[in-house]
């Protein structure tokens, strides 16, 4: 009897076990259980890694309300590699070269107090180092580091070209405004550098410029050097065609710098070749300051004021076409304009060109006041063809901060909403530069629309301006973003976004 | 006994176990496994669910019934078969990914386009995923992250799909985790975010805030419709106003007046995405309710709003204009400066193409501002205002100047400029800047004092909130005078290493008939011009009174028909280059010995009319010996010209050199009669001195 009770228990305690066991089983698989690996099946973003870069002190936290906010903050910039297997994360103390597969670190060093500009090469990487804001500095150099290492191979201090035409031509009782801020470029094996100093004499704004091309030892090949506006170059990416080196100009406005201009240089010479001169449209601008920025489109060369006057250009600079790709709207007698500017210009193909006009603005308003009626082309990007036909319009809803157009991809960063203040739009939009567009706004009911628009990756804060760097092909697209405030109101974290399109 | 004790023992261990098993499941929470509830509805087709679905063919869409407050995170089924088949997840802001089983046709991706709350079209391309057939799990928040983003979000809708042609089953589906309830977004920002018509009610025109009118008042109201429609489709927007508003204004073509306060607009939209406007003006006597209404097939967007009716007197007392005033800018060489420590104050810059311009009537060109029009509005109340600043110069009777303006000169075929004026927003409880440039017709403005005045108005209307008048103090600069300054410095310059360098070589050159003849001329005009005029100059002008202006048609006759004539006459006899500046030098003698005065300023000037008239009458070959005096219309009208050109010279000299030294004014229809006259006058001399000259030379030979 004693033996069947034990029996009789034993039974009960395991089917009691059985139970417990089979609930902590359940338990331990929901912990334990893994995502089934997935394909996309056409091209999408996909974060590959979102890494946080660290805290951002209170008082390098642009209030987005206040004019020229992003200016001076010390912004930490991705320097994407051509074949996107890297990217090189460079902010004020340390930068960090991360694998963009697995979002590993590979290496890390000290660097050289921020950086302004750079080029990725596949083997190659040039820095530029940070300028500075308000006050001299003894040396600016763009520096080469071995991109598998992060070794320094060879530095060029720009600041021996600067320096005596600073002494020069800048008065004793100047205050520098940016010091040695440097621009780089690379075609092939040909790396050029734009090299800037500003001051004020009071309300006077003056400049010198060196532009410089060295070679892959960083030895210099030529040197051209310029005082006063509209200079070499402004805004404008530094472009090239054939054998010509091609960029823009800025002007305070005709009266008080000359007429704006642009112009192009001899790559092997540094001999300048031609200039073609862009007369200021009043009509069309929201102040006198002309500014026209270049890029290549097939065999032509296209200049976009500020304004959206857009000149087709020859190799030889004499012009092929002209039109407008915006133009203000007249609301009584008041003008209501829109600019772009620098980056927000691009070309693709024989016979596409891409621009993203900003905010909208008031003439006779501040830059900054709010302006009661919008203007209807403010925050989009448009695509035209070099006749001047639009090929398609898409609203964007944050104001446009980064733009990469490469291989079939167009890549914009976005930050907020300038006129709401509306967070939600930052991010990286993604779009298929080989789907035709007919009409002004992407039309949504045909399925076309769905091939040109390939997404948008929100982002938690905004991208600020050069703080995006795609690939070759723009398949790789890093972002970060920076924590900014709207008041008191503080939006976004610093982050490091390594997406892909695949 | 025991045998009892003993089976109560096992039934306790027993109890405590299940218990503890049953507190350990109840523990868990929302996170934990829910084996049991799940239930999916057959949106399309005629297969159903049943703990799965198995089938040999086949179509249907199977919805998961998602329990209200529990939101899938994490999924896990399997799924076999041939055919398409494939699984749909929706977020609450409409993203949405489709996992397609491998092996599958891909599915037609529905696209989603909406407008957002901020009015922005928006569209959602679904993620198109691959997943190996067999068991497969996800994490629906996870892939979001991955692919649309960091945001707080939850998913609203769970699909399957399947399209058997052979045998194809989907089964084992388990949701194994729910999403914290606190990690999500509210009910109420699902429904605001996804829209296919966006209305958009401005009360007044340009304000996004709370909707309000002034008592009393015409203000313009907007209401605007966006839509992202898949078809053509056709509706209305209704606008109902409160009774205490009445619509004053409308297009009568596009809007259809209901009564005093209700509007219906037919409308007609897409497909693809389309806006259309409407500005409608109404007074308001007092508050209530707006409610605007936009239709579009089944499709309805409501906005209902209270609107508050103010008192302009309220609004007045709110709104602050401060610091504003007119400030002249300078133009530096790389920079445009306002000059803020000028206040109401401009300055006209007229060039020496302004003057041509002027003469022969051509249209100005192009200009710069010539101030800017500066200030700082201060909005106290609880409303933003959008607000219009007008600032105009007016005229005696209070009429605008239009030459006075707002751009830069326009372009054939615009309006006439108009005046500075500008739009801001400006927002409860903030300031904002302005500064509009003010141009000025370097043509028709002359300096002086003119009134000024700075209105704020509501945008849309002519009621002005705040009008600030004061007085503008416009001085005109013509650079005429200062290149007219330059020519005389220079030719002044010139005479003077002419008269270093070839004295002896001229003077060598003359016999002494000559050069006596040159100092009895030189004396005669002396004593018939110079001494009476410096005897009788101020007696003269004394006498004249009012008329002083007047005064050269009198004494013109000495100064400019007597001199050309006199000197005239003395080239004819004497026709060698240098007698002019040998006459002029002599001259000079004469006075600082006669009056004492030696002025190097009139020196030079003396020197450099010399000069001019000495190398026209050697370039047109009078002293060149290339052509005679002969009375005949040819000679009169070269020696015309050049006494022209030399008078005219001379007079505007004479004027602008004093203003600049002296500090004088002498207004420009003032020096243009005295150049006038002497240019009529002079070339009278000229002719009369070909007679006179002729005459003494027959008297000589």
């Amino acid at each position: 009897m004693e033996w069947a009770k034990m029996v009789k228990t034993g039974i009960l305690v395991a089917l009691l076990g059985l139970v417990l066991s089979l609930c902590g089983c359940q338990e331990k698989a929901e912990t334990i259980s893994n995502e089934t690996a997935h394909t996309s099946l056409k091209p999408q973003l996909e974060l590959v890694q979102e890494v946080a870069l660290g805290g951002v002190a209170e008082n390098k936290i642009p209030d987005v309300t206040k004019s020229s906010w992003s200016y001076g903050i010390p912004f930490t910039k991705p320097v994407v590699f051509p074949d996107g297997k890297h990217v090189l994360v460079v902010k004020v103390a340390k930068m960090t070269l991360f694998d963009t597969t697995t979002g590993e670190g590979i290496w890390e060093k000290a660097t050289y107090g921020g950086i302004d500009n750079y080029v990725a090469g596949q083997d190659r990487l040039y820095l530029t180092e940070k300028g500075s804001y308000g006050s001299p500095k003894e040396h600016g150099y763009i520096i080469c580091l071995d991109s598998k290492t992060g070794e320094e191979l060879w530095k060029y201090d720009v600041q021996k070209d600067l320096k005596p035409i600073v002494e020069k031509y800048m008065p004793a009782d100047a205050k520098i405004s940016y010091c040695c801020y440097i621009n780089l470029a690379q075609f092939g094996d040909k790396l050029i550098a734009k090299g800037y100093t500003g001051w004020n004499v009071g309300k006077n704004s003056d400049k010198v410029e060196v532009l410089l091309r060295l070679d892959q030892n960083g030895k210099r090949l030529w040197k051209i050097e310029s005082h006063g506006y509209p200079g070499i170059s402004a805004h404008s990416k530094l472009q090239l065609i054939g054998n010509k080196l091609v960029m823009g100009t800025y002007t305070y406005g005709d009266d008080i710098t000359g007429p704006t201009y642009i112009h192009a240089f001899d790559i092997n010479t540094g001999k300048k070749l031609w200039q073609f001169d862009i007369r200021h449209e009043d009509e069309l601008a929201y102040s006198d300051a002309t500014d026209v920025s270049v890029t290549i489109i097939g065999n032509k060369i296209v200049g976009v004021t500020n304004y959206g006057r857009v000149y087709v250009l020859d190799q030889d600079g004499k012009k092929v076409n002209e039109f407008l790709a915006f133009e203000p709207v007249k609301h009584n007698d008041t003008t209501i304009c829109t600019n772009v500017w620098g980056d927000k210009v691009a070309g693709f193909g024989d016979d596409g060109l891409v621009i993203a006009p900003s905010k909208t603005v008031v003439k006779g308003a501040d830059y900054n006041a709010k302006a009661p009626i919008q203007h209807p082309e403010a925050g989009s990007v448009m695509v035209y063809d070099l006749d001047g036909n639009l090929k398609w319009k898409f609203r964007l809803g944050g104001v446009a901060t980064n733009m990469s157009v490469k291989g079939n991809y167009l890549i914009l960063g976005t930050a907020h909403n300038e006129d709401t203040m509306d967070y939600n739009y930052c991010g990286v939009y993604a779009f298929n530069l080989t789907q035709k567009g007919k009409g002004k706004e992407i039309d949504v009911t045909k399925e076309s629309a769905l091939d040109q628009y390939i997404g948008y990756y929100h982002t938690d804060g905004a991208i600020i301006y050069g703080c995006l760097d795609t690939s070759d092909d723009n398949k790789v697209i890093c972002a970060t973003t920076w924590p900014t405030r709207v008041g008191t109101e503080k939006h976004g974290k610093h982050s490091l976004y390594m997406l892909k399109i695949k | 006994m025991i045998r009892y004790l003993n089976n109560i023992k096992i039934l306790a261990v027993a109890a405590i176990l299940v218990l503890f098993n049953l507190v350990y499941v109840a523990a868990a929470g929302p996170t934990a496994a829910a084996v049991s509830g799940i239930s999916f509805k057959t949106v399309e087709g005629n297969l159903h669910w049943q703990a799965g679905v198995s089938a040999d063919k086949g179509q249907a869409v199977f919805q998961l019934v998602i329990q209200e407050g529990r939101f899938p995170k994490k999924l896990k089924w399997s799924w076999k078969g041939t055919g398409q088949v494939w699984a749909r997840v929706e977020y609450t802001d409409n993203n949405a990914i489709y996992y397609v089983m491998e092996g599958s046709e891909i599915p037609r991706a529905e696209k989603t386009t909406f407008i957002d709350k901020n009015g922005v079209p928006r569209v959602i391309v679904p993620t198109m995923l691959e997943l190996p057939q067999g068991t497969v799990s996800v994490d629906l928040l996870e892939d979001y992250r991955r692919y649309f983003g960091k945001k707080e979000i939850f998913v609203k809708d769970i699909r399957f799909g399947l399209n058997a042609i052979k045998h194809t089953e989907i089964k084992d589906f388990k949701i194994e985790e729910f999403a914290q309830k606190e990690a999500t977004v509210g009910e109420s920002n699902i429904e605001e975010m996804k829209k296919s018509i966006y209305l958009q009610v401005q009360i007044p025109q340009g304000n996004k805030g709370k909707f309000y009118m002034v008592k009393g008042l015409e203000f313009p109201l907007q209401v605007g419709v966006r839509a992202l429609l898949d078809n053509r489709k056709e509706g209305s927007l209704t606008v109902t106003l409160p009774e205490t508003v009445k619509v004053t204004s409308y297009d009568k073509e596009k809007i259809k007046l209901i009564d005093s306060h209700n509007l219906l607009i037919p409308l007609t939209m897409g497909p693809g995405y389309a806006e259309e406007s409407f500005i409608i003006l109404a007074k308001a006597s007092g508050s209530g309710k707006v409610e605007v209404q936009a239709r579009l097939g089944n499709k309805t967007e409501t906005i209902e709003r209270d609107m508050a009716c103010l008192d302009l007197e309220s609004i007045r007392s709110s709104l602050c204009l401060v610091d504003e005033g007119v400030y002249p800018i300078q133009h530096q060489t790389h920079k445009v400066s306002i000059k803020k420590e000028l206040k109401n104050y401009i300055k006209v810059k007229e060039d020496i193409f302004s003057t041509f311009h002027r003469l022969f009537g051509e249209e100005e060109s192009y200009d710069k501002p010539a101030g800017m029009v500066c200030g700082v509005v201060e909005n106290n109340s609880g409303l933003n205002l959008p607000l219009r600043l007008k600032f105009s110069v007016l005229d005696e009777d209070g009429r605008e100047i239009p030459y006075f303006r707002g751009e830069h000169i326009q372009r054939e075929g615009a309006d006439a400029p108009p005046v500075p004026e500008t739009v801001i927003g400006v927002g409860a409880g903030t300031a904002q800047d302005f500064k509009m440039p003010l141009f000025a017709d370097v043509y028709s403005v002359k300096p002086g004092i003119y009134r000024g005045m700075l209105k704020v108005s509501f945008f849309g209307t002519n009621t002005n909130i705040v009008a600030r008048e004061f007085d503008l103090h416009v001085e005109k600069e013509s650079q005429i005078q200062i290149i007219i300054g330059l020519v005389a410095v220079f030719l002044s310059l010139v005479s003077l290493l002419l008269l270093a360098f070839n004295h002896k070589k001229w003077i060598g050159q003359l016999k002494t008939s000559e050069i006596i003849l040159i100092a009895l001329f030189t004396a005669a005009k002396f004593s018939i011009v110079d001494i009476p005029w410096f005897i009788f100059g101020d007696v003269t002008r004394a006498f004249l009174g009012p008329l002083g202006p007047f005064m050269h048609i009198f004494t013109g006759i000495f100064w400019d028909i007597i001199n050309a004539m006199f000197l005239v006459t003395l080239v004819l006899l004497v026709s060698k280059p240098g007698v002019v500046i040998i006459s002029s030098v002599v001259r000079i003698i004469l006075q600082s010995v006669a009056f004492g005065t030696f002025n190097p300023i009139t020196v030079l000037l003396m020197l450099s009319y010399a000069v001019l008239a000495d190398t026209l009458l050697y370039l047109t070959g009078f002293t060149s010996g290339k052509r005679t005096f002969q009375e005949c219309l040819g000679t009169f009208s070269i020696l015309g010209i050049i006494f022209i050109v030399k008078h005219i010279y001379s007079t505007y000299t004479f004027y602008y050199i004093w203003m600049y030294l002296y500090r004088l004014f002498y207004p420009d229809w003032y020096i243009n009669v005295s150049a006038l006259v002497s240019a009529i006058y002079s070339a009278l001399g000229a002719v009369l001195g070909v007679y006179l000259g002729n005459k003494l030379k027959q008297v000589i030979e």
